[in-house]
């Protein structure tokens, strides 16, 4: 099933590279229903998993915290866990139960913070964040803390790059590097911001949480 | 009668968790759960209540090693049958938890969907079902916007929409206030008597339940000593003189006090319910109520002369206002109340009143909108809330009592001794959160007591406690006194009484009627210990069960 | 747009997906000043006017953004108006494209606004489970929790304040304690969770002949609803993309088919306002209806009373 996701991503950006290319009129809407598209592979797979009800907990209490968190530490400006919180729930849950941390998480704030165009966006760009970072750490690739939060930095900065593409593909056109790029640097001090919210949250409470998980999944009787 | 149907029968079961090496969690257990009975399973914390009402649910069944047979009835349990397995409904302790959805329809319908009933098949049984519970009114709402007694109608409700054979109930009210106890268990019994459905439940505090039991089971240490009826297990309680007779309602307490006095063989059954006991009372002491009296008036007048000792003002709470938000109402307004060296003071009131926040305040977690707390001198206050819960960051109960060591310079010695103080010492390698319910309250009051308080804030400390733990726990209490002083919040008015030096009560934003515990209780007539309501006018003066052992013995000796 | 509310979620969601495509589909300026024309009045009528006022300053910044991203950088268009900087020439055509592709922007954030006032989180559970049973059970399950997890997190922050009395901390100590408070409630919600998960498997889940019970029911006039939209959109499309909305901005604004595709474009125009007034169509149905009954009960009234004063 992972490989109808990848498939699903690659096609995804091969549809935007083919509509900017092309200057084609429609680039916004087609890039806004590939993207809602685009999640359903993810969706289907996990339906498929048919989880049992302890399977779905880790899920559903993570996503909870991540939108809980965000209500809660509103008045914190750098306390931002969401991104911080799907990347750990891929690293202790898999890739796929990390997807779901990340698109359920970005589904259910939008219902409490309003949906727009965003949300499919935002729902795939924290979907992969929780997936590769899935993946990475089943490759033990995020073991050492200076490679968690290279992810963590990274993520973040991709989050925003993913959330300013709608925009300028659909709306600016003809397009040439000078305004792709200027576009991006617009958006670099929101992105900085939020690497910076997800690395401190990141930073004293990987480890422990993670041992916590660890813990969790052997008293739920998770493989 | 004997033609009811047997649904459960349990022969010579035993049951072993993998971990345990090797000692039982049930051991020979043979009974018969018959049909249209309410049977009330009681023992003491961790005597295995749970783990014999999980095997009457297969899908919650723990794992482990099984002896003897465990037989259900065909219509209620077959491992073949898919459909056929809802047919034994269970609920549990937390009201929150159990809940699966968001709003209340959704949470009624949830199990009917896992039957793959048809949508006019569904409409129907939630329609009949919210009518005969009375929830009509509230079935649009979110689940988050009802009350814990609300959240637990609901979840008898939506396992009563499945039309069971059974019902299981694993201390239902444990987390309940009175009021919404009783709401609670009056719908329990209302559903019983008007279905004819089997009922199980355990529960640790079996006033109000005995007196509706058709049958009885007793567990202690994973065996079942007694089955039988109420009668029969409270006989068995106190010609045993087993400890767990403090569990008993008053009134059968105070029913076999007066046997014991008397020195007469009773030939009544003893007084389950405060009406019978208030009965018996009358019947027997009548004529000698101008003795009494007497009696009554010394106490008092003892009481007020022990108090005027110490008046040494330690803090003050001047006319606090507090609300929230801004949108919200003023939870508190113009509070005020002394608090005194080595005393406890314990505050009441109902469900939302503001006593909770009133501690908030105290441990100055909370700033008072309006008005101030003073404290004499530099006073260091800890607070324990609710939940112990709340304060378990560390993976181990000794990890969990040493995170503050340095802090407030406790010595190996200092931990040591609230280790023993508690019983903690079995289980200091385990995780805080796979401890019983009363462990984790005891583990975080030994916690917050190497903080080394001058005044010790509780909130509730004697929730789902089982009366050995809820003893324990007064017993410190008493004791520590003589260091610190203590402001309990509670809603457990006979375990209060007990050990408090003065009560108030908040209503209406304030703190009223701030009064020495025995004229807080004697001047309220509803709002009083189980003991005076059952004595009141018949035997005056009785607070607590002391008083009225005391009175009775003195009585029969002076005769 | 009220009586939209009236109808299954499916009637709405239809809805939205047709203005949200007629709205991106095209840069014609007729066809995107009329989509934007109808979501303003959809949501002054939902909003109010303030709420429109102040939605229309926070998008002034990217409404800026956009223009600037399309004029500045590229010199398309013939009309020369001014040089900005040292940049490219900013011409008539590529100011237009600018502004134009911005209000279709605003016009789609309009419509999501109208979106979140009309369909209830309910309404988006009974969407997602009738595709995604687990999906959207997981969804209400989330829902549930968050105010739950909301209050036992003000709880621990309490708790851990209270526990220590009075503290004064630092911006890192800050940090830490909020850290630690997370942490806490983490713990605390997954062991909670395991209680969740036991009541699902005592109410029979995982099940196979689990359905997806909804409150909502798609009855006959939701049906013509649904069909009379779809047709209408399908011929939209099929008459806007034969060639009259096609409008060129480069080398010099064109509508080239405006003149060769008379029907055509009026047909497209018609069948896509008729589109975005479906829902003030039905708010003045169900008006004229109410008030027909109430003229008819009016008139009952008078001829009782005139009955009354014939007899008498």
């Amino acid at each position: 099933m992972r490989k109808w996701s990848w498939l699903a991503i690659i096609s995804l950006i091969s549809v935007m590279a083919i509509c900017a290319i092309l200057r084609i009129e429609q680039t916004a809407l087609f890039i806004f229903f590939a993207a809602v598209i685009a999640i359903i592979p993810f969706f289907i797979s996990y339906e498929r998993k048919k989880p049992k009800p302890r399977d779905l907990m880790p899920v559903v209490v993570l996503s909870a915290l991540a939108v809980a968190g965000r209500i809660l530490f509103a008045a914190l400006p750098n306390f931002k866990p969401m991104t911080a919180i799907v990347i750990i729930a891929g690293m202790a849950f898999g890739p796929e139960s990390g997807f779901m941390t990340g698109a359920l998480s970005g589904l259910v704030s939008n219902l409490f913070f309003g949906q727009g165009p965003w949300t499919p966006w935002q729902m795939l760009a924290w979907g992969m964040i929780g997936f590769v970072a899935g993946i990475l750490s089943e490759k033990n690739i995020l073991v050492k803390p200076w490679s968690i939060f290279t992810y963590g930095i990274l993520a973040s900065l991709s989050f925003g790059f993913i959330m300013d593409t709608w925009n300028i593909l659909g709306f600016v056109q003809p397009l040439n590097y000078k305004n792709i790029v200027s576009s991006y640097l617009l958006g670099i001090p929101f992105n900085i911001s939020h690497a910076v919210s997800t690395v401190v949250f990141l930073l004293p409470v990987y480890k422990t949480w993670l041992c916590q998980l660890k813990r969790i999944k052997l008293k739920f009787n998770l493989k | 009668m004997n033609k009811q149907q047997t649904l459960v029968e349990f022969l010579n079961f035993s049951f072993t968790y993998p971990t345990s090496e090797g000692l039982p969690a049930l051991q020979k257990i043979s009974l018969k759960i018959k049909t249209g009975n309410l049977t009330v399973l009681c023992g003491m914390n961790g005597s295995g209540k749970t783990t014999l009402l999980r095997h009457l649910k297969p899908e919650l069944s723990p794992a482990g090693e099984i002896t003897g047979d465990l037989i259900f009835a065909d219509r209620l349990y077959q491992k073949k049958d898919e459909n056929n397995r809802q047919k034994i409904a269970y609920v549990m302790q937390n009201p929150s938890n159990q809940i699966i959805m968001d709003s209340v329809w959704h949470e009624l319908a949830f199990g009917l969907e896992n039957q793959g009933l048809k949508t006019e098949e569904i409409e129907r049984r939630i329609a009949e079902i919210s009518i005969f519970f009375g929830i009509e009114t509230w079935i649009d709402k979110k689940v988050a916007e009802l009350s814990g007694g609300e959240k637990q109608i609901l979840n008898l409700a939506s396992n009563m929409i499945l039309q069971p054979d059974l019902l299981v109930l694993d201390e239902p009210t444990a987390q309940l206030d009175p009021i919404a106890r009783r709401d609670f268990l009056q719908m329990l019994f209302y559903v019983h008597s008007e279905t004819g459905i089997s009922i199980v439940i355990s529960e640790h505090n079996l006033n109000d339940l005995l007196e509706n039991a058709d049958h009885v089971l007793f567990l202690d240490k994973g065996k079942l000593d007694f089955t039988g009826s109420a009668n029969g297990l409270t006989d068995y309680l106190f010609n045993n003189d087993h400890p767990y007779k403090a569990v008993l309602p008053i009134a059968t307490q105070a029913g076999y006090l007066v046997d014991q006095v008397q020195r007469t063989e009773s030939s009544n059954t003893m007084p389950l319910s405060i009406k019978q006991g208030r009965d018996l009372l009358n019947r027997t002491f009548s004529h000698q109520s101008a003795v009494t009296d007497i009696d009554h008036k010394n106490i008092i007048a003892e009481d007020k002369n022990g108090n005027s000792d110490n008046d040494t003002k330690i803090l003050t709470a001047d006319r606090i206002w507090y609300r929230y938000s801004p949108e919200d109402d003023l939870v508190l307004k113009e509070a005020s109340f002394n608090l005194y060296e080595n005393e406890i003071f314990a505050v009441m009131g109902g469900n939302g009143s503001g006593k909770s926040t009133l501690l908030y305040l105290l441990s100055r977690a909370l700033k008072p909108l309006k008005g101030q707390i003073k404290s004499t001198v530099q006073k260091r206050i800890a607070m324990l809330g609710q939940n112990p819960e709340a304060v378990f960051a560390q993976d181990t109960v000794l990890q969990v009592l040493t995170e503050f060591k340095q802090r407030f310079t406790n010595t190996d010695r200092e931990i040591s001794d609230m280790i023993d103080l508690f019983d903690l010492r079995d289980i200091l390698q385990r995780h805080p959160y796979d401890i019983s319910g009363g462990e984790k309250q005891k583990l975080a009051l030994a916690k917050v007591l190497l903080i080394k308080p001058d005044i010790l804030l509780l909130d509730e400390p004697f929730k789902s406690l089982d009366v050995i733990y809820k003893q324990k726990i007064k017993q410190i209490l008493s004791e520590l006194k003589a260091k610190m002083s203590i402001v309990i919040v509670t809603h457990d008015v006979d375990a209060i009484a007990e050990i408090a030096d003065r009560c108030a009560m908040i209503f209406n934003r304030r703190i009223i009627a701030e009064a020495p515990t025995q004229d807080f209780f004697q001047k309220n007539s509803y709002f009083t210990t189980t003991t005076y309501r059952l004595t009141r006018d018949i035997i005056p003066g009785c607070i607590v069960f002391n008083d009225l052992q005391q009175k009775l013995i003195n009585l029969t000796s002076g005769e | 747009m009220h009586s939209l509310k009236d109808y299954h979620p499916g009637v709405s969601l239809l809805y939205f997906f047709c203005v949200l495509t007629c709205s991106m589909m095209t840069r014609n300026p007729i066809w995107v000043l009329l989509c934007l024309i109808f979501a303003i009045i959809f949501v002054i009528q939902l909003k109010g006017f303030k709420h429109f006022l102040l939605q229309l300053f926070y998008f002034l910044p990217m409404l800026i953004f956009i223009v600037f991203m399309n004029s500045y950088f590229n010199s398309l268009g013939l009309t020369v108006l001014f040089y900005l900087g040292r940049g490219s020439p900013v011409t008539a055509e590529n100011l237009t494209y600018g502004v134009i592709s911005g209000l279709a922007l605003l016009t789609i954030l309009l419509w999501f606004t109208c979106f979140n006032s009309l369909i209830s989180a309910d309404q988006i559970l009974i969407i997602m489970g009738k595709s995604f049973p687990t999906i959207g059970l997981s969804l209400a399950m989330i829902i549930k929790f968050i105010p739950d997890t909301i209050k036992q997190g003000r709880e621990v922050l309490l708790n851990q304040k209270a526990m220590l009395g009075k503290q004064e901390l630092t911006g890192n100590q800050k940090v830490k304690f909020a850290a630690r408070m997370i942490t806490v409630l983490l713990s605390w919600s997954m062991e909670n969770s395991l209680e969740t998960a036991d009541s699902m498997l005592a109410k029979g889940y995982p099940s196979k002949n689990r359905i997806n019970y909804s409150r909502e029911h798609l009855n006959s006039s939701d049906l013509g609803l649904l069909i009379t939209m779809l047709i209408l959109f399908i011929i939209h499309l099929i008459s806007a993309f034969s060639g009259s909305i096609k409008f060129t901005y480069y080398p010099f604004l064109k509508w080239s088919g405006f003149a060769t595709n008379k029907n055509m474009l009026i047909i497209s125009l018609v069948s896509l306002s008729l589109i975005l007034a479906f829902p003030l169509v039905l708010d003045i149905i169900n008006r004229y209806k109410w008030q027909k009954i109430l003229k008819q009960e009016q008139n009952m009234q008078q001829q009782i009373i005139d009955g009354i004063i014939v007899y008498e």
